[in-house]
């Protein structure tokens, strides 16, 4: 049985495992490490889920910073709010810092009408004819008799036909909030309103906390500066608050449970081994398959996230286990001076645990969540590594001239426990049953619906951001049109086919209004065409004097309305960054969007309050009228259901996910144990600690959520590892025992202390997994063959 | 945006006080012309307008009613040419025209808070409301007075060169609007009905 130390090997295998490490330090020492909750958003949805998935990452509301100042009185807060607008505005952090409606008023008024015969819908060759001037004129001077008058009888000699009140009349009433004192404020006016976005990208999550940190320090200095502004206080939400706390909650939760989970079972190792030497070789194993996972998935997924490091510490837990069932079960064989003597009694059973454990993982890898793709890498990588290490690398580090420990005590002392355990056997079994009745009775409140239980971000935090996002109507509408077009221009050009067969919605009341690009921005080739409408000098001073028979104005007195149409003729055609600078601009940059290497053209519809019309019904009529406009890659989105589908079809996803895992897993065992009565041995206790665990986190009124489930999966995949003990056609023996429940310890040591986190998805798996590896050691030796008595020491 | 920025000028139009009568005050000022003028004040009143604009040829006419509902109810309904309702209530304006309805927040622009607030002072007959936009002149006799608006503020005197009341007793019967560019809309009240004195 000789076949490992020599030393001829010794040096090739030694070096192999420093070459390995090596360079998984090297790649981990280039990774990016992020903390973005996207990556637990789903990465291979339909198109309306991309595109609300994209929204999320990248979409102007991911630089979108919401800000409300409470306190004080209403000037005060006016006065603040401007001020620190003007300190906000002069930091290069920030695209736009909104918080009137007059900074842009005038640029607004400007750009209307300078360019209003490429912007009017109704400038056409009919409105520029003798009749269509009469008429059009008719009405201009109707205008002037209006409240309107006073300002349209200032630019009517230049505009007789109501252009610019044509293009102020179709961009609607616009949903920003009204200013008191010339700042924005709520509509009760208890808070006084800002907008800020961020130059940089949402994702750019240094760059989020670079910039609310400004916002903060500039607000601090304000009230500092200015006695009379001290009761006032700043509120702060938006998706760059939310990126930035969650990676401040994912980075501490990760740093804290790490270390404790660490320290904790390094400590019981201590205790077990009472030696310094072999705990830092057990953990050889572990520091190996963790370096190695984390450099796999860096270069699998070209990131790795914070969430991932943190579930890390389940594979210490885990991990460890190899070098325990190495040391102590190898150790009476060892002591003859033979390292790898043992290893024939250990290691099947330990492939055959990692085999399972690795089977389980590996349905994550197919997840539509990267986040839950990551773990699956991660683990699968680290599981195999530290195998590997234990294997083939833990014999020739002399691990023979450690002085151990024996653990048969422990073992002999457990033994009786585990015995003890087999007359609670039936007892299991009618838990089992009363959990499987108590789960069928309340099937409905089993699992949690929607996708914020995954989020860290706090309730409050939450309604914070509901508060403001009401108050600034950032309304976020409920449906979007979305479309997308290989040029900006092509996607300004279905917007347009777009907006003409959404119109008559608003008119048969389906819709109040609709946000679209091409309102604010007609496409160059609409542009082009009413200016090929306007008649030249000499056709329209004629349709002009015909125009004007009958009204009560001479021809002679709109020479200024002859030379504008003349001048637009020669115009250049608008282009969106001409609108920066206007409330336009923003409004274009939000819907009319540059996407991988196309351009996303989004259409804002808004319908009547809730209940006015059921969903369907708008719906369908919107469905007609994408149809009707011809543009072929429209999509409809409804938030609202869209969300909710996401998340049902992602835990539908992850249901069948773990149902195959489940299966990969039993056809795994069936095929080592061959026989059905030794699987279902094995797989019975296993059943039962799934179904305890459900019952139990439901008893505590825990909703599960797909993490939850993946824990379930878990549970079957290192449970089994005991449940193969148990069921190796004799009891085990002291030493078995003993390591069992040690391996048991960390396991638990480490997911248990993932449950005290509070971010939902490292707390879903400790709740889970640490109760669950516990009631899986206990049920199986409950049903571990009695028929021959344990075997001696 | 700039509809708000049009609706501004909506209130020039609009708040000509719906008078009154009475017997003339024993001590005869802007003040006590002003308290008559409200303490008489009917519900509603008819009014005609002519507008002149320089660049037209002949003045625009329309006509239509005025309703007043205490404490801050205003409505101005034109009837003729053509169907427009502006109504004023606390400190929101709407107006609807053509099927069309359009918001204004008063808070949110000052000139319109002036407006608003000096024709409610006029109604209300709150000297010192209207003080705050114009400097008051009074000028004839109880029987036949006329009241001049002067706005102090001078985004208000950029447009408008005076308001000027016309009355006899406690009853406003005209009002005249000149604009700093030479146009002007004169507004004539009479009772909406025959009962009224």
């Amino acid at each position: 049985m000789n076949r490992y130390p020599a030393f001829e090997r010794r040096v090739p295998v030694i070096g192999l495992w420093l070459l390995i490490l090596v360079l998984s330090i090297t790649v981990i020492l280039h990774t990016r490490f992020t903390a973005d909750m996207s990556a637990f958003l789903p990465s291979n949805p339909t198109p309306e889920q991309a595109f609300l998935v994209d929204q999320i990452k990248n979409g102007a509301i991911s630089r979108m910073i919401l800000i409300g100042i409470e306190g004080g009185d209403a000037r005060t807060r006016a006065e603040a709010s401007k001020a620190l607008g003007t300190t906000l505005r002069q930091s290069e952090l920030f695209t736009l810092v909104r918080n009137g409606n007059a900074p842009t008023r005038s640029a607004d008024e400007a750009l209307l009408f300078d360019h209003r015969y490429l912007l009017s819908p109704a400038v056409t060759a009919q409105q520029f004819s003798p009749t269509g001037l009469h008429d059009a004129i008719a009405n201009g001077i109707d205008l002037l008799a209006s409240p309107f008058g006073l300002f349209s009888q200032k630019i009517f000699t230049r505009d007789p036909t109501g252009e610019t009140f044509t293009i102020v009349n179709q961009l609607g009433q616009d949903h920003a909030p009204r200013s008191q004192n010339g700042a924005w404020v709520s509509p009760t006016g208890a808070r006084a309103l800002l907008m800020l976005q961020t130059r940089d990208a949402g994702a750019d999550t240094d760059a989020m906390a670079k910039a609310l940190a400004q916002v903060h320090a500039d607000f601090a200095a304000l009230i500092t500066s200015n006695p009379a502004m001290a009761p006032l206080r700043l509120m702060v939400s938006g998706a760059p608050v939310f990126s930035v706390d969650s990676r401040r909650l994912i980075k501490a939760d990760v740093e804290r449970f790490s270390i404790i989970g660490s320290v904790a079972i390094m400590l019981l190792l201590l205790l077990v081994y009472r030696s310094v030497s072999l705990l830092v070789l057990g953990l050889l194993p572990v520091l190996t398959g963790i370096a190695v996972a984390i450099a796999t998935v860096s270069l699998g997924f070209g990131t790795v996230h914070g969430i991932t490091i943190g579930f890390g510490t389940t594979l210490i837990g885990e991990a460890i286990d190899y070098s325990i069932y190495y040391f102590i079960q190898t150790q009476n064989e060892s002591e003859h001076g033979n390292p790898t003597a043992g290893m024939e009694r250990f290691w099947p059973t330990i492939r055959l645990g990692v085999l399972t454990s690795v089977t389980g993982f590996a349905a994550l890898l197919f997840s539509g969540f990267p986040g839950l793709a990551q773990i699956g890498l991660y683990s699968i990588a680290g599981l195999l590594t530290a195998a590997l290490v234990t294997r083939f690398v833990l014999p020739h580090l002399g691990t023979a001239r450690l002085n151990r420990h024996s653990l048969a005590g422990l073992g002999r002392g457990l033994a009786p426990v585990f015995r003890g355990l087999q007359l609670l056997r039936w007892g299991f079994v009618v838990l089992a049953l009363a959990g499987l009745v108590l789960l069928i009775a309340r099937h409905g409140s089993i699992w949690q619906t929607g996708l914020s239980g995954l989020s860290p971000i706090s309730a409050q935090a939450k309604a914070v951001d509901d508060e403001l996002r009401t108050d600034m109507s950032a309304g976020d509408a409920r449906y979007f049109i979305a479309t997308t077009a290989q040029t900006q221009q092509a996607a300004l050009v279905a917007a347009e086919r777009l907006d003409a067969a959404l119109t008559p919605l608003v008119e048969q009341g389906v819709l109040t209004s609709f946000d679209s690009p091409a309102k604010f921005l007609p496409s160059e080739a609409t542009q082009r065409a009413r200016q090929q409408a306007l008649p030249d000098r000499a056709t329209l001073t004629q349709n002009l004097h015909a125009a004007v028979e009958g009204l009560p104005i001479q021809a002679a007195k709109l020479a200024p309305f002859i030379d504008a149409v003349e001048q637009a003729r020669q115009q250049a055609p608008l282009k969106p960054d001409d609108l920066n600078g206007t409330s336009f601009g923003l409004a274009i940059h939000a819907l009319l969007q540059p996407q991988n290497d196309q351009w996303l053209a989004l259409i804002r519809l808004h319908t009547p309050d809730e209940d006015a019309l059921k969903p369907q019904h708008i719906t369908a009529a919107l469905t007609r009228a994408m149809a009707a406009s011809g543009v072929p890659n429209a999509l409809l989105i409804d938030k609202d259901t869209e969300s909710t589908r996401l998340f049902n079809g992602y835990l539908n996803n992850t249901i069948a996910l773990s149902l195959a895992g489940l299966l990969a897993i039993v056809v795994v065992l069936g095929f080592v144990l061959r026989s059905p009565a030794r699987l279902l041995r094995v797989l019975l206790p296993l059943l039962i600690a799934v179904i305890l665990v459900m019952a139990g986190l439901n008893l505590t009124g825990e909703k599960l959520n797909m993490l939850n489930l993946v824990g379930l999966l878990l549970i079957v995949a290192i449970g089994s590892n005991y449940a193969l003990f148990f069921n190796q056609g004799k009891a085990p023996d002291h030493q078995t025992l003993a390591s069992l429940a040690l391996a048991n310890l960390t396991t638990v040591i480490a997911f248990g202390t993932l449950a005290f986190s509070q971010l939902p998805i490292l707390h879903a798996f400790g709740s889970t997994v640490a109760p669950g590896a516990i009631l899986a050691l206990m049920v199986s030796a409950a049903f571990a063959k009695t028929d021959q008595p344990p075997a001696a020491a | 945006m700039m509809r708000r920025w049009l609706l501004i000028f909506l209130l020039a139009w609009f708040f000509w006080p719906l008078r009154a009568t009475a017997e003339p005050p024993t001590s005869w000022s802007t003040a006590t012309v002003l308290q008559s003028v409200a303490n008489h004040r009917q519900s509603a009143a008819r009014f005609t307008e002519e507008k002149f604009i320089g660049v037209l040829d002949t003045p625009l006419l329309s006509e239509g009613k005025l309703t007043f509902r205490p404490p801050d109810y205003l409505e101005k309904h034109t009837t003729a040419p053509r169907d427009e309702v502006m109504i004023i209530q606390d400190a929101v304006l709407t107006y609807t025209r053509q099927g069309q309805t359009y918001t204004l927040h008063l808070a949110e622009h000052p000139e319109a808070t002036a407006y608003a607030n000096s024709m409610r002072g006029l109604l209300t007959g709150n000297a010192a409301i209207l003080k705050q936009s114009y400097a008051l002149e009074l000028s004839g006799d109880p029987a036949h007075w006329t009241l001049l608006l002067l706005p102090t503020d001078t985004r208000i005197a950029s447009l408008i060169k005076n308001i000027s009341v016309t009355g006899a007793g406690d009853s406003v019967q005209m009002i005249e609007y000149d604009q700093t560019n030479g146009d002007r809309s004169v507004m004539t009240i009479r009772p909406a009905s025959p009962s009224a004195p």
